[in-house]
Order: C-alpha cells, then structure tokens, then sequence
C-alpha cells in the first residue's frame, strides 16, 4: 500500500550561509513548533558530527519533501549520501559560489554510472 | 486495451534522456545561485558583512514557498512529482488603503517577506538577490522531479538487467 507524502511540504537546506540566506530570502525556511530548523549553515568550525547528525535528522522527518545540499558539504557525508536509498526526502546536491557543481561526484549519477558501466 | 511494455532499449533511452534533462537544470540552476550569490556580495558591502548573516535571522520563520507531492498513480505522463506552493508574505492595508508596516504583526506570525529581516528599507542589491535565489528554488523543486523520476529509470533499468540475467542463467 502506497503511503501518503501529504504531509511532506518543506524544503530543508544544508550549506555555506549565503547558499542558506540565499535560499531563505527565497522563503523555504521554516521553524517548527519545537523550534527546530529546517536549515543548516555549515562552516569551517561546523564538526562532522553535527551535520551527519542533521542530515540523518532531516532525513526522517515526515514534513521534509526535498533536502538542498550544497555539494561543497556534500563531499564531506558523502559516505551517507552514496548509501541514501529512500524515495522521501529527495536529496539534490546543488553548487554554491565557492565550488561549480560536478557530476562526476553526484550520488544520484554515480548510481546510474554504475548501472551503466554494470551493463556494458 | 492492449499496452505495451517498455523494452529494455526504451528504458534506457528514457533514462538517458532524464540524465540529459538533469545536467541541463543543474546548469540553469548554477546560472541562478551564481547571480544570487554577486548580488548577496554586493548587498553584504553595502549594509556591512554582518547585516547579512544567519544572525539576523528570523527565530520564528514561517516558509512561504514550499511543496505538495503528487501521488505518483494520479499524475499526468511528464508531471513533476513535487508542485511548489508560493504563500504571498503577509502584507495588511489599513481601510484607507495605505499599507499598514509590517510590524508586530510580522513578528508574531513570521510570516514576513525575508527582506526585512536584514534590513528596514532593503538596498535594491538584497532585492535581486532574493528574485536569483526564487528562481534558483523554483529550479531545484523542477530538479528534485527529474531527480525522482531519473532514479525511478534507473530501477526500472536495473530490473530489466535482472531480468535478462536470470533468463541467460536459466538453460
């Protein structure tokens, strides 16, 4: 039985602050009740625990429908990313000003390359 | 009615065409966070570095610009499984028709235009940053359907290779 993404409405974030203000002024921030955050500003002094714990944490959020993740901080879970399988919250790495998106390091084209290169 | 099954050739054509699809919205949307991101730098030194910071942000935000996600067995062929929401920020006009400041009102509900979070009267720098960075997000919900639907291809590809492996095994 399919199960209803209904209540699946937010945008989260993950990145550098002006990849998250930029997105922000856009209005995809939000705080809930509990007053978390859908939103995560990662610098040089962010530990890796905390944005491992973030992403594991918007990743099983039932309000998340799409996680923004800047590829810059990407490559740093990017052990997470590449094991990522569910359908919801939908991940997209996105560039940001300081490093040009490359596809070669995109989970999502990495597992249609394996598939490909498993096929040929 | 009689319909088709997709070949194994029309599988991969369909995801080839979905990885081609993606590469060009990542392009688009690169386009959009690169000018979004030059306008923000023109803002930060207009206002001062620290007036465009996650300090000034609001601590009660509420989002305005979010997602419903389409049950898959009711869209149409080519919909996107994610439909962006836009809830215009609260903006009250007296009975005179003159607009009443967003104010306490703002505060309360957080459901004031982001623009006014770092500055009362935003340079026009902050004003285009924010239309780039609306684009980029109206981009990235069209990028996170091609998303879904690219990894949707590659299942469906990795069945059939499945498939064709067991039936070679079987004498």
């Amino acid at each position: 039985m399919a199960t209803s993404q209904k209540d699946r409405v937010l945008i989260a974030a993950i990145g550098d602050e002006d990849s998250v203000t930029g997105l922000l002024l856009a209005g995809i921030g939000h705080m809930d009740s509990k007053q978390k955050p859908n939103f995560l500003v990662v610098d040089s002094k962010t530990p890796l625990p905390k944005i491992e714990e973030t992403f594991t944490e918007f990743t099983s959020r039932k309000d998340i429908a799409i996680i923004l993740i800047t590829q810059q901080v990407g490559d740093e879970i990017r052990h997470m990313l590449d094991e990522y399988t569910q359908a919801f919250p939908t991940i997209l790495e996105i560039p940001s000003k300081d490093r040009p998106y490359d596809p070669s390091k995109d989970s999502v084209l990495k597992r249609v390359q394996r598939l490909v290169g498993e096929g040929s | 009615m009689l319909t088709t099954k997709p070949s194994r050739d029309d599988n991969l054509i369909a995801l080839f065409d979905l990885v081609d699809s993606y590469l060009l919205h990542q392009k688009a949307l690169a386009g959009a966070i690169s000018q979004g991101s030059l306008s923000l730098a023109e803002a930060k030194y207009s206002l001062g570095p620290t007036s465009v910071s996650q300090i000034q942000y609001d601590s009660r935000m509420q989002r305005t610009r979010f997602v419903n996600v389409r049950d898959t067995s009711e869209s149409r062929t080519g919909e996107s499984v994610f439909e962006e929401v836009v809830e215009q920020p609260l903006t009250r006009r007296a009975a005179d028709g003159a607009k009443i400041s967003e104010g306490d009102d703002a505060k309360r509900t957080g459901a004031a235009n982001p623009l006014a979070w770092f500055a009362p009267l935003p340079p026009r720098s902050l004003r285009n940053a924010q239309t780039s960075f609306v684009q980029a997000a109206k981009l990235a919900i069209r990028l996170a359907g091609v998303a879904r639907e690219l990894e949707s291809a590659r299942l469906r590809c990795a069945d059939d290779d499945k498939a064709e492996a067991e039936g070679q095994e079987r004498p």
